[in-house]
């Protein structure tokens, strides 16, 4: 990030799983532990650290008036529990480093090199919401890849056995997923971890579900396709849950990673080469549809062309020989081919047509709706392939964002409304939530009034909101 | 043979000879038959018109019998369209004329001689009720007959060297063969009672004979009208290796050359239909169709000038698009009192394609022993049976008349085909889009008819019915006929729901192509599929890329949803905003869901403030059991009547002293508690 101003930052101090259901023996309760991070902190510490969450999940269920505790704020720390699955529990804290402390610095996890100025307390202010939604998202992800932790259990006598493989895949997993922790600059986006869907028209939308229905009335063993233009949504046959876990492991993951790969390169996941003979697959298995008793272990596949992506799943049961994904290569290849072409025509006119409509930088937004996850912001800028940025008026990027999500936990108490503030750095920002649709427009605009903001966000509402009933 | 097996083979059909046939006198030494292609009359002349003449038709109700004076043998005889004048040819230098009046002729003949001494006559042709056509080894005589006065009217000569004509009274075109080869064709259009002359061509014969002869005859040129357009069929029969060598079996085979007419420019080889056999061939054209059959094989084959084929740029080569067709076997019922003298079957079995066969345009079949006249029938139904390659089959069957019934068949066979064999996705798409192009261009023709001045109508539709489709499957067809059957049949399992959504989704999308409005009934199946599949994000995708078209009908469907889904609420106000009259709905659905003060702000700022009903908002302020709310929305309604009418009462017409009195005991009289007020004043 390019913000030089960027004055307060988190570090993660450790993050650990925890059993709470088996009974160890006094001197043994470190086998509880499903995983810790950082892994060279010693035993000792490891034990306190999950006795002292223990005690406070158990004090605060005892005496709490609404359920267990979420987070714990001390002065220097902020703490996350969560409880993902019965008899299991997760924790993870977040140093609030001040910069003098940098300097003195035990915590090796920063890379960004800060300016010496005197941060003031309420600045360094977390968000509860967001952080708690990282934590409770990394479950949701392990969950994805791993399957719920119940089912990596073992049955044996041995309670140390029973964890054995639960432990194996928890370090596989979370040692990987905390180094991509948006720590840093997580906002409120993570926390709504919302679908971006690429606009279009209707025509082009239903040749795209046709496009669907033929290849899975071809290959019958997909049981689900989604389908993307770079990195927004098209369509996608997954119920909500699971399709905003494979967006975020596409958008933020697969994607960016991908990016390295020659052009050529079809299959993202499957095999690298499909026109060789080598029989080199990486086909990651995704656990869906949790809500069902035994959730659904998929293959997932996708295909790239023309920047036409295409997930398919296909159930873990049946085995992909090389065969398959030839012919896959051979029916999707040219129909998307001829597709993309459309789409991508549609891309640019919505593109170029919606930035004449937004104008200028002075007025931005963030829209979430909750019921179908579809979310959209001109507040961040996403470049296909890596994180999206915040891209507000750099001085007041923390504020703004930060007011933002204050407003989002005030509607979380007080229900649909509309809420306008004047930030500290002369931004204004307003609030609105109605029938589960998120609104927060900025307007950063030198003297403006409250008047003139109503009207600009009038004005906004009526240029990309006229299709919906957002209420006054 | 048993009964079961004709039956199934009868089935497979395409082609029949007409269930009445014409029956006339059997040709024998001192009867003669004519047929006129243009009235489809057969004459039967016995000796030389004195013993009688009989005159039949498909085209007749009632034969005509009449006798002439026996001057000689006929050679040609023809009755005007209408029937009043009869011309006769018994001589190769004139023709005699007999003026009719009810189907009797008055007795009276007049004669017309052809020009020149040497001049032979080769035929004449009536083009229309007075205008007479008379062809000549030296030329083309039109004349005018003027039946008051017995007598004919030179209109115009054309100077031409003929061997013999064609004439097909679709198009009133005349084709007169000319030089030693015959090769040389010049065409004639019979046009409001002139006769234009078209620019001439040449039908190449590679190899011609030397020295030279005729070499294109009469029987293998024929000029008709295929979609419209008017076209000269000429069947060439594959090369003689050595002419000489005569009586041996060409190698090759036939083929037919399609030479079109164009308004401004010389007729233009278009088209090449390739046989695949030679022989003994005739051609018959019906309902757009060229169908070739050939004597030696007793089998047709059938094409389609509108279908794709090969094409080099200028020339489309086209293959049989059904091939060895062979018409169903025909009886002849035998009068009663003969068979019961020969206990043999009342019925005989008619031989097919025999030697005694002679084919007539366009249609017309005549054996000329059995004394039969049958018109050649199409029989589509068959085809449903062949769908190895349902699109080029639904080209073929948009392009027929009264093919209907079969279009529909074949589609929901392709329907329930579709679990097992091909009909995917991609065909089933393409085969949609033909529907609707011509569904298009029928609604198009509607909307244009509807636009036209009364007086302009007329000429429009005619002028626009080489567009107009012959099959129009609407969206009314396809619901009642192949979606509805479809939801209601089969034991309903998640593939077949599956396919329904996919179908559903190929028609919509071939709807939206063609630019046709989305009945919601449409809709309807493809909702209640992802309904039934449990697939409700799915189905919001739908609703949010607008791919369904609001309508109130499909907002009340997405609100009976909620209890399932809830998020369709959301998308049914949505839609409902959209649609620009139903503002009073959403007003409704939010009092209905207690968001009072909501409802109020919205009918604020979209109804006008004084069709705004008082009691409406108050009955649903006091249901909400919150005194706060109920005093807003009173205060607003007393603060509009004083804006509207300068008094805060409310009309009596308004019923809300049940209201007046509720605020009464909540908050007093008129003035209301300072402590509530401010209380409220300031949340």
């Amino acid at each position: 990030m390019t913000n030089s101003e960027d004055e307060k930052s988190y570090s993660l101090v450790n993050f650990f799983v925890f059993d709470t259901s088996r009974n160890f023996p006094e001197d043994e309760e470190y086998k509880s532990i499903v995983y810790y991070y950082p892994k060279d902190t010693s035993k000792d510490s490891q034990m306190k650290e999950i006795g002292r969450t223990a005690a406070i999940l158990k004090f605060s269920q005892t005496f709490g008036t609404s359920g267990s505790c979420h987070s714990l704020h001390t002065r220097k720390t902020r703490q996350y529990f969560n409880e993902p699955e019965p008899g299991f529990c997760m924790a993870m804290v977040i140093n609030l480093n001040k910069i003098k402390k940098i300097k003195s610095n035990k915590v090796t996890l920063y890379q960004t090199v800060k300016l010496p100025t005197v941060p003031i307390d309420n600045d360094i202010e977390t968000h509860d919401k967001v952080f708690n939604s990282l934590l409770v998202h990394s479950y949701h992800m392990f969950r994805l890849f791993m399957g719920t932790m119940t089912s990596a259990l073992k049955v044996s006598d041995q309670p140390e056995e029973e964890l054995e493989q639960l432990k194996l895949r928890a370090a596989y997993f979370y040692s990987k997923h905390l180094q991509m922790m948006p720590l840093e600059d997580a906002d409120l986006a993570d926390a709504f971890l919302g679908i971006q869907f690429l606009p279009m028209d209707k025509l082009s939308f239903l040749k795209v579900r046709s496009l669907v229905s033929h290849v899975e009335q071809t290959f019958p063993c997909i049981t689900s396709t989604t389908v993307l233009y770079q990195d927004q949504i098209v369509w996608t046959g997954l119920c909500q849950d699971d399709v905003q876990l494979i967006y975020n492991y596409l958008t933020t993951k697969l994607f960016p990673a991908s990016i390295t790969l020659n052009t050529e390169t079809r299959f993202l996941t499957g095999p690298a080469d499909v026109h060789g003979l080598s029989s080199e697959m990486r086909i990651p298995h995704v656990f869906l549809n949790q809500s069902q008793t035994v959730p659904d272990e998929c293959q997932l596949i996708v295909y790239r062309v023309a920047g036409v992506t295409m997930c398919l799943f296909i159930s873990a049961s049946i085995e992909l020989d090389h065969e398959f994904f030839v012919s896959l290569d051979l029916t999707l290849g040219p129909r998307i081919v001829a597709l993309s072409a459309d789409v991508a025509e549609q891309a640019l006119v919505r593109k170029t047509a919606s930035s004449l409509n937004t104008g200028t930088d002075s007025i931005r937004f963030l829209y979430f709706n909750q019921w179908n996850m579809a979310f959209k912001s001109t507040l961040h800028q996403s470049i296909p392939g890596h994180r999206r940025v915040l891209q507000c008026q750099p001085s007041a990027n923390n504020d703004v964002i930060k007011t933002c999500a204050d407003l989002c936990e005030d509607f979380s108490s007080f229900g649909d409304g509309e809420i306008v503030v004047k930030t500290k750095s002369d931004a204004w920002v307003l609030g609105k939530l109605s029938n589960k649709r998120h609104l927060y427009v900025v307007v950063t605009r030198k003297n403006a009034e409250l008047v003139d903001i109503c009207d600009e966000v009038r004005r906004l509402r009526n240029i990309l909101f006229k299709d919906i009933l957002l209420l006054e | 043979m048993s009964r079961t097996t004709i039956e199934t083979t009868e089935a497979s059909f395409l082609l029949q000879l007409s269930q009445t046939a014409i029956h006339f006198e059997p040709v024998t030494k001192i009867t003669n038959v004519f047929y006129d292609e243009v009235t489809r009359q057969v004459f039967t002349v016995r000796s030389g018109g004195a013993t009688g003449v009989n005159v039949k038709g498909p085209r007749m109700k009632t034969p005509i019998n009449f006798r002439v004076e026996d001057k000689g043998a006929v050679l040609s005889i023809k009755f005007s369209p209408d029937q009043q004048i009869l011309a006769i040819q018994r001589t190769s230098k004139s023709v005699e004329f007999q003026n009719f009046s009810n189907q009797v002729p008055d007795g009276v003949e007049y004669s017309q001689p052809c020009r020149g001494s040497s001049t032979v006559i080769v035929g004449f042709v009536w083009v229309s009720n007075t205008d007479f056509i008379l062809i000549t080894n030296q030329g083309i005589e039109h004349y005018q007959v003027v039946p008051e006065k017995r007598c004919l009217r030179a209109v115009k000569n054309h100077s031409i060297q003929s061997n013999w004509f064609v004439y097909c009274p679709l198009s009133g075109l005349l084709l007169v063969s000319s030089g030693p080869l015959g090769t040389s064709l010049q065409p004639y259009l019979f046009k409001n009672h002139q006769l234009l002359r078209l620019t001439k061509f040449e039908v190449d014969i590679p190899n011609p004979p030397q020295p030279a002869r005729l070499c294109l005859v009469e029987r293998d040129v024929t000029p008709t009208m295929l979609y419209n357009q008017m076209v000269v069929l000429v069947l060439k029969h594959p090369i003689k290796p050595n002419s000489t060598v005569g009586r041996e079996t060409p190698s090759g085979n036939s083929e037919i050359v399609v030479y079109t007419l164009c308004k401004d420019a010389p007729p233009r080889k278009t088209h090449v239909l390739q046989l695949e056999t030679s022989g003994k061939l005739a051609v018959s054209i019906l309902d757009n169709l060229i169908i070739v059959h050939h004597q030696a094989s007793k089998t047709s084959s059938i094409f389609d000038i509108n279908l794709t084929g090969e094409s080099d740029g200028r020339v489309m080569s086209l293959h049989p698009f059904l091939a060895s067709v062979t018409i169903r076997p025909y009886f002849l019922n035998i009068p009663a009192s003969a068979a019961m003298l020969n206990h043999e079957p009342s019925q005989m079995s008619c031989e097919l394609y025999s030697p005694n066969w002679v084919f007539f345009q366009s249609n017309i079949i005549i054996d000329a022993l059995l004394g039969c006249l049958w018109s050649l029938e199409l029989v589509l139904t068959p085809l449903i049976d062949m769908v190895d390659n349902p699109c080029e089959l639904f080209d073929f069957l948009l392009q027929r008349t009264e093919s209907k019934s079969t279009v529909m068949a074949l589609l929901s066979r392709l329907m329930c085909y579709s679990h097992s064999v091909g009909a995917d996705v991609p065909v089933l798409g393409r085969v949609f889009d033909k529907l609707n192009e011509a569904y298009r261009n029928h609604l198009d023709i509607e909307i244009q008819s509807q636009i036209a001045m009364p007086a302009g109508a007329f000429q429009l539709s005619t002028g626009s019915s080489s567009r107009r489709p012959n099959v129009v499957i609407d969206q009314t067809d396809v619901y009642s006929r192949i979606l509805s059957p479809m939801t209601e049949s089969k034991p309903m399992d998640e593939t077949h729901d599956r396919f329904i959504v996919a179908v559903v989704n190929e028609y919509i999308r071939s709807l939206v192509q063609y630019h046709i409005p989305v009945q919601h009934f449409i809709y309807e199946v493809l909702i209640e599929a992802f309904a039934r599949l449990g697939q409700f994000y799915q189905l919001h995708q739908l609703f949010q890329y607008h791919a369904v078209a609001d309508s109130k009908p499909l907002a009340c469907l997405l609100l009976s949803l909620e209890s399932v889904y809830p998020a369709a609420y959301q998308l049914a106000v949505d839609m409902l905003k959209r649609i620009s009259n139903a503002n009073e709905e959403i007003v409704e659905i939010l009092l209905s869901k207690n968001k009072v003060l909501s409802a109020l702000r919205f009918a604020r700022d979209t109804i006008p403030v004084e069709s705004i009903s008082a009691r409406k908002f108050l009955e649903a302020a006091q249901n909400s059991q919150d005194p706060s709310v109920f005093y807003g929305v009173y205060q607003y309604f007393q603060q509009r009547n004083r804006r509207v009418r300068g008094s805060l009462a409310f009309l009596k017409g308004e019923h809300c002293e049940v209201y007046i009195r509720h605020f009464k005991l909540l908050f007093g009289d008129g003035e209301c508690s300072t402590s509530l007020t401010d209380s409220l004043s300031m949340g």
